[in-house]
């Protein structure tokens, strides 16, 4: 039996112990997800060790040239270990402010020139048709629905005005739609994935009987 | 009437008014005590009641004597407010002035005895009446109309009979005449009462009326008289003439200083007065040895009267309490022996009998019959006074007659025995603050034997005029210091108000202004003065003025120690004006406040509810379901899998025939970049989706692949694209044909470092596929793509997404950051199809993709009718309930 053969066959035990949750908890399932947790940490710190200490840290070292690139990340990185001391866990505080601070720039930099700037032009682009308005009126109704101001009424109850209550009636209806949009995308996705492992369950069973 | 100006409203007012009756303001201001200054009389009436009981009954005898006979009372005593000291015996007063029948008996045979001789004895009818009128005449008076000798026989057998007994005592006189041990520290006002004694001795010569009780009005005129008398030359000096001091003279005579001008020879024509005075004195107090040593007949008969007076005096008790003599039947018998035992009446009416030399026993008979028939609670202190004086063996007519030693008596015994209880009472010191000891200084330094001696003297040089001196003048020395002294003195033993019943020391003037009084008439507790201690726990004038002006309307006492005074007790209740007003409990609570109280009533109250719980279905009906349904998909989608259909329709769209469009823009064997950032249980939906273009580029670019990922287990999928889209069946190898880069760790961080790595030379990829499961992934290349520079985000960046991360990063696509996305199973179906149905995964997928819909929406379906069903049952339920 080649190892193709035998890894779909592990393949397929595993995929029926994930199954076997359909009749609720069970040590089959459960014994799926720790290998799966188990291999794909194992598999990642590997990947990690040699895809990243490795070539990026431990490598330079040899080098002279790129000595002096690698000792500052090598000290940054020992003290991060002082984290898991509290009495020495000051050291890690500078190695933890560079990765904080260096990330939040760039996030906030991607946001501005990647994300905020170019939707604005786009949305505003959009109102050449009749997309911008539908996006405005699911926009505007949407964050209507998110309005709970409300007054007393005569009869003591407690209701937002009517024009509020109407915008924020049709907001429902994008925030469903929404809603129901990534929802089916989830199903979609689920059942696609169902179908890849049903294929190859039923592609196995009909290699292994010849069919 | 006396009236008294009010000086607050300036009108009269009748003087027994203590307040004005128009404007009730106070018209005595003496009612306003300060210190040092004399207390004013105020009606303590209501201290009566603390009184002892023999001055009560005694009181009480005086109640009921002036009750019976009021007219006889006011016209013969007028009764005038006076100043003087408060007598302990004042109350006797009125029994003795105003009812015959009060008098002691021993005292009426001695009123009747002498009221005969006034009888026979020519007098005018204006005069004093009785004898007591000259009783203090033979003081101012040189010319008296009684014989100047007094007989024996005129000294009756009772006297002579106390001469007797009276030596028995010889010692106990001789003792207590002493005068240097004289000390009247029991100068106390029942000896003034004796100063009517004294004027029975000076009285009888002016008595003309019998019965006639006026003499107790001429009582008064001799006091007054008394008090104009010049005093003598030798005594002038020491003499002040005061009322106060004639008051008081009589004790003198009664204590016995007179004596010796009695005991001096005197001459015939000498006013029988001064025998009168000398049988008083002996009375008082020094008269044994005038029964002792044998006078001569040519002496004066005063010298022998005063030897049976004092034996008198020194008799017991019992001595007065024997009967009259038979002579003494009735008053007015009584009255003129007595006058004529004073000797002024009875040389003019009855024959005397010879000089006496020695007292006789048949004298002696009928004093003791007097003692047996009287029986007065007076009697024990003539007899001590007697017995004080009786023991000297100084002779008669240089003994005073004193009452001093009676402080020394105290120390005997046998003189304690015949002292009365009263007497005993008085002279002991009071447990009062007493001034009244501080008073008896003057009449220590008056005692002295020196002065004493002196005085005996003087009075053996001026004959009568030293008689008519009394023995104890409170003249002497300070008399206004005395008087005060006294006044202090009695003011502490005994209540003021009993000093309102002596008159016979008052001067007229205060008498007439006492007897003018209807209070003291109508009542026998009469307005005294207040004692000095209890007038300065009045409250002071400077507190009431303070509050003058507030309390002018208010109340003002009338009784009790506050009288006279405003606005001491409160009129209403104190504090009535400054009780708050009731303030009601109730809550003023507004109809907001209600309604939050009651929608507080009624959260708290749905805490305490216990809420129905639903009924819930059963747990295997759920999980029924969810097998059923399972088993459903199951066998629906492996039914359409194992049969391998392809008969559902795949139709081709504009966007995917743009996508091949800018595959083809794409220079053959140039690198392309694909980001493999998703998940490995998206592996088959991904790999589905992204197999159609990586064939393409493989098969039409033959595209040189560098596999990156932000993930770990990116490298592996990766390996499994590679294998799984048919790229490998193509001829690509390992870092040969495709790369892998490896996992790039950091996020975004991580992405845009990688994009700006030189080493990387970013730019030689010609264009970027990003394969993501979640739209994070995808925003994060998108952005950092832009971030890194035009050219860059120039490349072009095809999007393959998971069904679920499309709708998220369609407006990446929609805004042009991205050239085209395939999301999910439908786009690479669709794309596929464009492809030439290569590599036909999706297209294998498709047919169950489309049952795995359809049974969801068949499912969605079914499940909301079966929802609908259950509500309409229930309603068909709830409905058949309420029928």
């Amino acid at each position: 039996m080649s190892f193709e053969v035998v890894s779909a066959v592990i393949g397929l035990l595993l995929t029926l112990m994930v199954f076997s949750y359909l009749i609720g908890d069970n040590p089959l399932f459960r014994l799926a997800v720790y290998l799966f947790i188990g291999v794909a940490s194992g598999y990642a710190v590997t990947v990690i060790w040699h895809s990243v200490l490795v070539p990026r840290l431990l490598d330079p070292l040899g080098n002279p040239n790129r000595l002096a690139w690698t000792v500052v990340p090598l000290i940054l990185s020992i003290s991060l270990w002082a984290k898991l001391s509290p009495r020495i866990s000051r050291l890690g505080g500078f190695a933890m402010a560079v990765i904080v601070g260096v990330g939040a720039a760039t996030a906030i930099g991607g946001a501005l020139t990647g994300t905020l700037i170019p939707q604005v032009e786009a949305a505003m682009d959009s109102f050449d048709s009749s997309e911008g308005a539908v996006m405005l009126a699911g926009t505007v109704l949407t964050l209507a629905y998110f309005q709970f101001g409300a007054k007393r009424a005569p009869d003591d109850t407690i209701k937002r005005g009517a024009v509020i209550e109407l915008l924020a009636w049709l907001g429902r209806l994008f925030i469903a739609v929404t809603l129901g949009v990534l929802f089916a995308g989830v199903y979609l996705s689920a059942l696609t994935a169902l179908i890849e492992r049903l294929s190859s369950i039923i592609n196995l069973v009909k290699s292994l009987l010849g069919l | 009437m006396a009236e008294i100006r009010c000086s607050a409203c300036g009108k009269n007012n009748p003087d027994f008014l203590d307040s004005c009756q128009f404007c009730q303001s106070p018209l005595i201001p003496e009612s306003k005590l300060f210190i040092g200054e004399e207390p004013t009389k105020k009606d303590t009436g209501e201290l009566e009641e603390i009184l002892p009981d023999w001055l009560k009954d005694v009181r009480q005898q005086g109640k009921n004597a002036e009750a019976g006979d009021d007219s006889f009372r006011v016209q013969t005593q007028p009764r005038v407010p006076k100043d003087e000291p408060p007598d302990l015996l004042a109350g006797l007063l009125s029994q003795s002035e105003t009812d015959e029948e009060e008098i002691p008996d021993w005292l009426a045979g001695i009123a009747a005895s002498s009221e005969k001789p006034s009888l026979s004895k020519p007098s005018s009818d204006e005069g004093p009446p009785a004898f007591f009128a000259g009783l203090d005449q033979p003081e101012k008076q040189t010319v008296a109309p009684t014989p100047s000798e007094s007989k024996p026989d005129e000294i009756p057998d009772w006297m002579r009979a106390e001469e007797k007994t009276s030596k028995q005592h010889d010692d106990l006189s001789a003792r207590l005449s002493q005068p240097s041990s004289a000390e009247p520290v029991e100068e106390t006002d029942w000896a003034k009462t004796f100063a009517s004694f004294d004027s029975f001795a000076e009285e009888p010569a002016v008595q003309k009326e019998p019965e006639d009780l006026s003499w107790l009005r001429e009582l008064e005129a001799s006091s007054k008289e008394m008090s104009e008398t010049p005093m003598p030359q030798a005594r002038g000096s020491e003499f002040t003439p005061a009322a106060s001091n004639e008051d008081l003279s009589w004790l003198n005579e009664l204590g016995g200083i007179s004596a010796p001008a009695f005991e001096e020879p005197a001459p015939p024509s000498s006013s029988s007065a001064e025998e009168d005075l000398s049988w008083l004195n002996e009375l008082g107090g020094i008269s044994a040895p005038a029964f002792e040593e044998p006078a001569p007949p040519s002496s004066s008969s005063a010298e022998e009267d005063l030897s049976w007076l004092n034996e008198l005096g020194g008799k017991s008790a019992p001595a007065f309490e024997e009967p009259a003599p038979p002579s003494s039947s009735s008053a007015e018998e009584d009255l003129s022996w007595l006058t004529n035992l004073g000797g002024a009446t009875a040389p003019a009416s009855e024959p005397q009998a010879p000089s006496q030399s020695s007292s006789s026993n048949a004298e002696l008979d009928w004093l003791s019959d007097l003692q047996e028939a009287t029986n007065l609670p007076s009697a024990p202190a003539f007899a001590d006074t007697g017995e004080l004086n009786s023991g000297l063996g100084i002779p008669p007519s240089s003994k005073p007659f004193q009452t001093a030693p009676l402080n020394e008596l105290l120390g005997d015994e046998s003189i304690k025995d015949v002292t009365p209880d009263w007497l005993k009472n008085a002279l002991e010191e009071s447990s009062m603050p007493a001034p009244g000891s501080v008073s008896m200084d003057w009449f220590s330094e008056r005692e002295k034997p020196g002065e004493t001696k002196a005085e005996d003297l003087f009075a053996s040089s001026q004959g009568e005029a030293v008689s008519s001196q009394p023995a104890f003048d409170f003249s002497l020395g300070d008399s206004s210091a005395a008087v005060q002294d006294l006044d202090a003195l009695f003011n502490v033993e005994m209540p003021d108000w009993l000093a309102g019943g002596q008159e016979g020391g008052a001067p007229p003037s205060q008498q007439e202004a006492k007897d003018s009084a209807p209070a003291f008439a109508e009542n026998a507790l009469s307005p005294v003065e207040l004692p000095s201690w209890v007038q300065a726990m009045r409250p002071v004038d400077s507190a009431l003025e303070e509050t003058a002006a507030s309390v002018t309307d208010q109340i003002t006492e009338t009784q009790g120690p506050l009288a006279g005074f405003r606005g001491i007790i409160p009129a209403f209740p104190i504090g009535s004006s400054l009780r708050p007003k009731a303030l009601s409990l109730k809550l003023q609570v507004t109809g907001e406040q209600q309604t939050g109280a009651s929608l507080l009533e009624q959260i708290i109250a749905s805490e305490t509810t216990v809420q129905p719980q639903k009924e819930q279905a059963a747990v295997s009906s759920q999980r029924v379901l969810r097998w059923v349904l399972s088993g459903l998909f199951l066998m629906v989608l492996g039914a359409v899998i194992g049969l391998g259909s392809k008969t559902m329709p795949i139709y081709a769209s504009a966007t995917h025939s743009e996508l091949s469009s800018l595959i083809a823009t794409i220079p053959e064997n140039a690198p392309v970049l694909v980001v493999v950032d998703y998940e490995p249980s998206f592996a088959g939906e991904l790999e589905a989706t992204a197999g159609p273009l990586l064939d393409q580029l493989a098969l039409s670019r033959r595209a040189a692949f560098s596999f990156i990922s932000m993930s770990p287990t990116g490298s592996a999928l990766a390996d499994r694209l590679i294998l799984n889209t048919g790229v490998g069946g193509l001829g690509y190898q390992p870092n040969l044909n495709y790369f892998h880069l490896g996992f790039l760790p950091g996020g975004s961080s991580g992405v845009l470092a990688f994009i700006e790595n030189p080493e990387n030379d970013f730019t030689r990829f010609e264009g970027v596929i990003l394969i993501t499961d979640h739209a994070e992934s995808g925003r994060v290349w998108v952005e950092q793509l832009q971030a890194a520079g035009p050219e860059i985000a120039a490349k072009p960046l095809l999007l393959v997404a998971s069904a679920q991360a499309g709708p998220l990063l369609q407006p990446y696509v929609s805004a042009g950051q991205a050239d085209v996305m395939i999301h999910g199973l439908y786009d690479a179906a669709k794309y596929e199809f464009v492809n030439n149905s290569r590599p036909g995964t999706a297209r294998a997928y498709w047919d169950a993709f489309g049952s795995g819909i359809l049974l969801a929406v068949f499912a969605i379906l079914s499940g909301g009718v079966w929802g609908v069903l259950m509500r309409m049952r229930e309603q068909r339920r709830a409905e058949l309930e309420q029928e």
